[in-house]
């Protein structure tokens, strides 16, 4: 173990110090005080009880935090497995405007991981986020035992969420990649993966990380790049997999135009991977399935409805240049609807994102403003599945969700017919 | 008699003139036609040059790293960087031949004008700048505005983007004409006391009249917990 945090150079003699390992974890983090101690102490109980005898290390790359994370990761390491701890200080000196993809360092930290998985000759690599909880020493086993003994190359996480959680990913992101590249993979946007050690390499030889925008969701990268490629994908079962953000949600503008533009900007580079797929595939799940809460939560649809609503009365101008007119004439008609009965249908919502989607690719608006102005409109969706789903039991909600898919799917020769045509 | 009046007093001057005319066609104005050509193959030169210069060096992805992108996009210029810096070269160029060429006609007048254009045309092109810069910061300033407010829940959320981008553009008027030199005085003066009155009343309006708006702004925000009043989920 170092005696002290390493940068990037330093990190490349530690690694020849330890010289080769089958399996690397790597905890990309970020101002993780709260939580990164238990994570270490988890993946490390986890590597050393499902992987006796092999070879482990664990890369905790840090992106620049400010409360000790990287000191606090160090002082958890008490076993066995090397622990090293790198900080990147990779936010640029100044900026003109500002970015809404992710959190600065990110895509390096999980790029260093990747090189250290390499440089160690592992076989198998996994990424744990330093903000999470609940995280529990099964979740080594969930992740890497696709990889080690089933030969997959990408483990994707599903997490067992409140209903009413991650409705981004399930409303949006989740029905259009899997009606995209015809593949079911629940969460494209985890924070937590395993990864094959060819696909590792494989990651770092593309020419993605020099691209600034997209390095920072870098995790929404990697597994469109497993499935749209056709690489051997599969599930693992995380359990809640909450990071330590729950009671302080994050803020929705920066997760929803972080995600939804890295989604659509990779629709524009995997256009041949996704153009003739029609039909749709479930992959392996691996891991004990683990029950939806249903416990009530506050959730303030009232808001929700009236920022959809004033988008209606303020943004139409802006829709108007991105949505097709029979579109947003039928936004303009879900506004009469009253509070308590308020619908968004889903062939309206699913038209709604592949029009913006083809307003992404054809620049139709500046990208940044599109993403914003699509807020609005996944508000009044995500309040009309509340409404809908509010008594619902686990299954009803995810008969929803499929409901969904199978729109987004059927209604994909929409996105088809526009994404060349330019509109007059 | 009169053969010599005709010769002297009509087809002498006719004479003249047009060896004049020939002389200035032949001379001055195919010199100002050849400067022209010459300018239009220089700025379009210096265009490719600098467009492949920039590519060369990774102008385009600096610019995007540094955000330079992202305004440019913000203000509706469907430009990349390296294309905006190549035009700005070609119409610079072209510009200067355009005066050189004026000077190739050698008018006393049209002289004495062309030295004057070269006096002011970096005041000029300092003003343009300005003026171009005001309406990109504008226009990024209003949609920004617009987009927050609404996603922020914020009442008459078009009134207040028009309102930042009038303001915007009125600092960059300012600005320009100051620059350009017209009513210096006058135009800083109407400015000072417009844009101090515009403060002046906005921070009155919100003080007095939308407290309570101030305060569960405030609230909202230093409560850390669900800032934008949506609940306690996760939307990612």
């Amino acid at each position: 173990m170092p005696d002290n945090d390493l940068n990037p150079v330093a990190l490349s003699s530690e690694l020849d110090r330890v010289g080769r390992a089958d399996i690397v974890v790597g905890i990309p983090s970020l101002n993780s005080a709260r939580t990164i101690g238990h994570v270490v102490e988890a993946v490390a109980a986890g590597l050393a009880g499902y992987y006796p005898g092999t070879s482990c290390a664990i890369v905790n790359a840090d992106g620049g935090s400010g409360d000790g994370t990287p000191e606090l990761a160090r002082s958890a390491a008490s076993g066995p497995i090397p622990v090293l701890v790198v900080k990147h200080d990779t936010r640029p000196p100044y900026r003109l405007g500002t970015s809404d993809r992710g959190f600065p360092g990110r895509g390096d930290a999980v790029r260093t991981i990747l090189e250290a998985a390499e440089r160690l000759d592992a076989r198998a690599c996994a990424l744990v986020d330093g903000d999470v909880r609940g995280i529990t020493p099964e979740w080594m086993q969930w992740l890497l035992d696709p990889v080690v003994r089933e030969g997959m190359d990408f483990v994707a996480p599903v997490y067992a969420r409140h209903k009413f959680d991650g409705m981004i990913t399930t409303s949006l992101i989740y029905p259009l990649t899997r009606a995209l590249y015809g593949r079911r993979v629940r969460q494209v946007v985890g924070g937590h993966f395993g990864i094959s050690g060819l696909l590792a390499r494989r990651f770092l030889r593309s020419g993605i990380w020099d691209r600034a925008g997209t390095l920072q969701a870098a995790d929404v990268w990697m597994s469109t790049m497993a499935i749209a490629d056709g690489l051997r994908v599969c599930q693992a079962r995380l359990g809640a997999g909450r990071r330590s953000t729950r009671g302080a949600p994050e803020a929705l503008g920066a997760s929803f135009t972080q995600a939804v533009g890295t989604v659509f900007g990779l629709m524009e580079e995997y256009r041949p991977a996704w153009w003739a797929v029609v039909a749709t595939a479930d992959v392996p799940t691996f891991g004990p399935s683990q029950a939806v809460g249903l416990e009530p939560v506050s959730v303030n649809v009232d808001r929700m409805i009236s920022t959809f609503r004033q988008g209606v009365e303020d943004l139409t101008p802006v829709w108007r240049r991105a949505l097709d007119p029979e579109t947003c004439a039928a936004l303009a008609g879900l506004e009469g609807d009253s509070a308590t009965d308020f619908r968004f249908p889903p062939d309206l919502w699913a038209q709604a994102v592949y029009d913006c989607a083809v307003a992404y690719h054809q620049r139709l608006l500046p990208r940044r403003h599109l993403l914003r102005a699509m807020i609005p409109l996944y508000l009044g969706r995500a309040a009309a599945f509340v409404l809908r789903t509010a008594s619902s039991d686990a299954a009803e909600v995810e008969a929803e969700i499929e409901a969904l898919c199978g729109v987004f799917e059927a209604m994909k020769p929409h996105l088809l017919d526009r994404w060349d045509a330019r509109r007059p | 008699m009169s053969n010599n009046y005709w010769d002297t007093a009509i087809l002498e001057p006719l004479r003249r003139f047009v060896d004049q005319a020939v002389t200035f066609l032949l001379h001055n104005f195919l010199a100002m036609l050849v400067v022209l050509l010459v300018g239009v193959l220089a700025a379009y030169a210096s265009r490719v040059v600098l467009s492949l210069v920039l590519r060369l060096l990774g102008f385009d992805r600096f610019c995007e790293k540094h955000g330079v992108g992202n305004a440019l996009e913000s203000a509706g210029i469907a430009l990349s960087p390296t294309a905006v810096a190549g035009r700005v070269a070609f119409w610079t160029v072209m510009m200067v031949f355009l005066i050189l060429s004026l000077a190739a006609l050698d008018i006393a007048p049209m002289n004495d004008l062309v030295s004057r254009l070269f006096v002011f045309l970096p005041q000029l092109l300092a003003a343009l700048v300005i003026l171009v810069l005001g309406y990109v910061v504008g226009v990024f300033l209003q949609r920004a505005t617009l987009l927050a407010s609404v996603n922020a829940g914020l009442p008459r959320a078009r009134v207040l983007a028009s309102t930042v981008q009038i303001l915007v553009m009125l600092f960059t008027v300012a600005m320009a004409l100051e620059q350009v030199g017209i009513g210096r005085s006058v135009v800083l003066a109407t400015f000072s006391v417009a844009f101090g009155s515009v403060g002046l009343a906005a921070a009155l309006a919100f003080g007095y009249a939308a407290r309570d708006l101030a305060r569960s702004v405030l609230e909202r925000h230093l409560a850390g917990a669900d800032r934008e009043g949506l609940g306690e989920i996760s939307h990612l």
